[in-house]
């Protein structure tokens, strides 16, 4: 598999009367771009914005980031099974639009029974910005609002709260805001078709030296693969990294809290397949990505997926696996059991977590085992963060999160703050020891 | 992974009133056997039977067939995730009882809604034979007695028909026998812990010359539960190590696919594509692996992931080569014929063993078919009239279902009744010339 990643640089979004990239600058003709999306069965208007780093800017309620990618040779869409049909990618050549990212937000809809995790901060500059990789992308926002009623549901079942429960006509909108920002990122970076690109980078796992240490990436998601989701699934499911870069994993599913959440971004650009593609031939050999899913709710069935897991690894030949879950809850009790039979197997592990120490002397892990030696530390989930007022806030008015005014002061956690601690690495924060 | 298979060789079994082998005899007690499968809450009795090869007998309503495994050693035990958690298996040593299976019989329970795959044969002699390799086996048969209770299916439901409808009562019944004779087939077997095998063969894939050409072997398996858990809308294909499927992490479970095709768990257990790639792992070929790619996913979308995902694992497991063997006929040929052509198209050659239904003369046989299908392993014909001879014992009921004919009468049947007429990854014992 092979694929030629164009990257066309962009540094700045205007308005303007026609959509094109021209040095180095993203035009966008607002119209256009909506006459693109819209009309849509569940969303009513677009609003589009621009935030751009060290502006005095914050984007509330945030959903996706996704950063413009467009096929423009090679089998398949980008995006297959949610723009397209889900068929393979990941050869040919793509080309991105690197310093820019697409964030759809949206207010919760009716028939959203929503909790912590549905708010989701960006703040563009001051010290909410280091909390987010997102303060360093020039973000081109589109605020969603949705087409009218969707039904009460609180009445009914507001007592029987499980993550994320919408009505059916709740759950539709929130997939076509997703599908739209997908559609939105496709159709920016088609205007790049016929450029030259500033530089390309050519991905393939081509055969190294039979030697160097067979290394998996095993990454827990409840996104979407090749358009298809199922929180429920036992099974490990492998992947050629290339296919990560064509967009063949999106956010779906579960929100997750925004610190940890696997924005399509933080698949398209992930910064372990980044460093292990790097180091591909030069001290290891990168043998691929194992996607488990975040929530069997049964003992059997998280022994199910662990054993799965853990035998695709072996199939591929693996002497080491680097096992990084985004998420928390559930998935950390599946990744400490893959972590034991990894280790049993002989695979050496790293795990890279983020944790949840909401009071003091709490270890902040839902669940580990003795063979989890190496781990990585990707940040807190319940640190206290203080921001200042901003001029400018998109998305909405209020922070979901103690029903704060979004643009004065506002006092939130970590895991309010978009990729605050992605232990996949896409973050800003780093520790120190003392 | 490294598999001791330890096979104790069994000529003969007979009833007898303790449980053990002897001079390749197995002996089972009728009453050391039923206080270890029963009570159980859905199955009120069992009637146990042995039916030798050569014998004026047949067995009707089969449901699966199991040889008797057991680990030597180790927590683990032989079909994880049904006798016990579904922990990982295919190392260590597993005792085999060689040459003889265990069957389970039962008649349609109330509730049960069943067409014509429900019915499955064997003759142990005469014509019948040659379409049963368990005609070869030495078969203990369990005949389960429901326990009464549970309802006829709703009228409404049964006009809604779909593939083994039925009423939770007669599931639970259904999913008892099958459990009951995995559990037979482990008491069986852990009989010998202790002796001394006939022989021993050691299974593992260690490394081997690497020019020789990557082969995976793909099978579709319509009803298996692997490791205990069964999805007929799953998309993602399963790999597998081939020890495991020795050691019973694939057993029958779903649906009742029909006879001739049926994925027996004895199929899993002795799978000929996975002996046979064995025999020449480091010969001429590099065995990678087995991927199960599954039933029913009903929609084209539901059917290019699954395609694409198996094919993208066999590329990952460094295939050059796949067998394709679906166990099974219908939606799953649609697939099969896709992932034929993902695969040539992914650089992998394919071979595929199938089953055909040519249901009228001129009917190609085939649900599916595209150009890169060129190489095609023919594992024979589902509607092939056969007139069996009456019989002087019958297993499993009274009655034929196909047709109500009378059991033990002569018969007529298609050779989709007959329990692994053709399936194109068992041992099967037809073969085809050509003429």
């Amino acid at each position: 598999m092979r694929l030629e990643l164009a990257s066309f640089q962009v540094n700045d979004v205007v308005f303007s009367p026609e959509t094109r990239v021209e040095g180095k600058t993203l035009h966008v003709n607002v119209s256009e771009l909506k006459d693109r999306l819209l009309p849509n069965p569940y969303i009513e208007d677009i609003q589009v914005h621009v935030a751009r780093p060290g502006e005095r800017v914050r984007i509330v309620h945030a959903i996706d980031v996704v950063e413009p990618r467009d096929k423009v040779s090679g089998p398949g869409a980008i995006f297959p099974g949610r723009l397209g049909p889900p068929g393979q990618v990941g050869n040919g050549t793509t080309n991105r639009l690197p310093g820019i990212a697409v964030v759809g937000t949206a207010e919760p809809f009716t028939g959203e029974e929503y909790w912590y995790a549905r708010e989701a901060i960006i703040d563009m500059s001051g010290p909410g910005a280091s909390y987010s990789p997102f303060s360093q992308t020039v973000n081109l926002v589109l605020h969603f609002s949705p087409k009218a009623e969707s039904g009460d549901f609180r009445s009914a079942n507001s007592d029987q709260f499980e993550v994320d429960n919408r009505t059916p006509e709740a759950n539709l909108t929130m997939e076509a805001t997703r599908d739209l920002c997908l559609k939105a990122a496709k159709y920016l970076a088609g205007k790049a078709r016929g450029l030259t690109p500033d530089y390309t980078r050519t991905c393939e796992l081509s055969p190294v030296d039979p030697g160097l240490p067979h290394i998996v990436y095993i990454c827990c998601s409840s996104a979407s693969i090749y358009g298809s989701c199922s929180a429920r699934r036992v099974w490990a499911v492998p992947l050629h990294p290339n296919e990560l870069m064509d967009g063949a994993v999106v956010n779906s599913g579960f929100l997750l809290a925004a610190n940890f959440r696997d924005c399509t971004y933080a698949y398209q650009q992930d910064a372990v397949v980044e460093q292990l593609y790097s180091r591909h031939g030069v001290d290891l050999d990168f043998r691929g990505v194992i996607f488990f899913s975040s929530f069997p709710y049964t003992l059997e069935d998280k022994e199910r997926e662990a054993g799965s897991v853990v035998r695709m690894a072996k199939m591929l030949g693996a002497d080491a696996a680097i096992i990084s879950p985004i998420s928390e809850g559930h998935g950390s009790v599946e990744m400490m059991m893959i972590c034991r039979l990894c280790e049993e197997a002989g695979i050496s592990t790293v795990l890279a977590v983020g944790d949840m120490t909401a009071e003091k002397g709490d270890p902040g892990f839902t669940h580990w085992v003795l063979e989890a030696d190496a781990l990585v530390e990707a940040g807190d989930s319940h640190h206290k963060v203080r921001l200042p007022a901003v001029d400018k806030v998109i998305g909405g008015a209020r922070v979901l999160y103690g029903d704060q005014e979004a643009a004065g002061e506002i006092e939130v956690e970590a895991r309010q703050m978009y990729g605050a601690s992605n232990p996949a690495g896409m973050t800003r924060l780093t520790g120190r020891l003392y | 992974m490294k598999l001791e298979l330890a096979s104790f060789q069994v000529d003969n079994v007979a009833l007898a009133p303790e449980t053990h082998l002897s001079n390749k005899t197995l002996f089972v007690s009728e009453g050391e056997l039923k206080d270890h499968l029963l009570p159980d809450p859905f199955i009120q009795d069992i009637r146990i039977d042995v039916a030798r090869p050569g014998e004026s007998a047949r067995i009707v309503n089969a449901i699966d067939v199991v040889e008797p495994r057991a680990k030597a050693s180790g927590a683990e035990t032989v079909f994880p995730g049904r006798l016990g958690p579904p922990m990982q298996v295919g190392s260590g040593t597993t005792n085999r009882l060689a040459e003889m299976a265990v069957v389970g019989t039962a008649e349609p329970f109330v509730g049960e809604e069943y067409w014509y795959a429900r019915e499955a044969i064997i003759d142990m002699s005469a014509a019948g034979a040659a379409y049963s390799p368990f005609s070869e086996t030495v078969n203990l048969v369990l005949h389960f007695i429901p326990r009464p209770g549970g309802e006829e299916l709703d009228p409404a439901r049964r006009k809604q028909f779909v593939v083994d409808t039925r009423t939770r009562e007669a599931e639970n019944r259904m999913k008892a026998t099958r459990n009951l004779t995995l559990k037979a087939a482990r008491f069986l077997a852990e009989k010998v812990k202790g002796m001394i095998p006939d022989y021993t063969r050691t299974y593992e894939l260690g490394p081997v010359d690497p020019s020789l050409p990557g082969v995976v072997y793909l099978c579709k398996s319509l009803s298996a539960g692997i490791y205990g858990s069964f999805s007929t809308t799953r998309k993602w294909v399963v790999p597998m190590h081939p020890n495991e499927m020795m050691d019973g992490a694939v057993v029958n479970f779903g649906f009742l696919i029909a006879a001739n095709f049926r994925d027996c768990t004895y199929a899993y257990q002795r799978n000929a594509v996975v002996e046979e790639l064995y025999s020449r792992h480091g010969v001429d070929l590099n065995f990678r692996g087995v991927l199960f790619y599954s039933a029913f996913p009903y929609t084209l979308e539901e059917k290019e992931l699954e395609a694409g995902s198996t094919v993208r694992t066999a590329k990952m497991l460094g295939a050059d080569a796949a067998i394709i063997a679906p166990l099974s006929d219908g939606h799953p040929s649609v697939e099969t014929m896709m992932i034929c052509r993902l695969c040539e198209e992914a650089g992998i050659s394919t071979a595929i063993g199938a089953g055909e239904m040519t249901a009228n003369e001129g009917d190609p046989g085939f649900t599916h078919w595209v150009p890169q299908a060129d190489a095609l392993v023919f594992a024979g014909d589902s509607h092939t009239e056969l007139a069996l001879p009456a019989v002087e014992k019958v297993i499993g009921g009274s009655r034929v279902l196909h047709g109500d004919q009378d059991a033990a009468g002569e018969i007529e049947v298609e050779a989709r009744q007959m329990l692994g007429a053709s399936n194109p990854a068992a041992p099967t014992r037809l073969f085809g010339r050509l003429h």
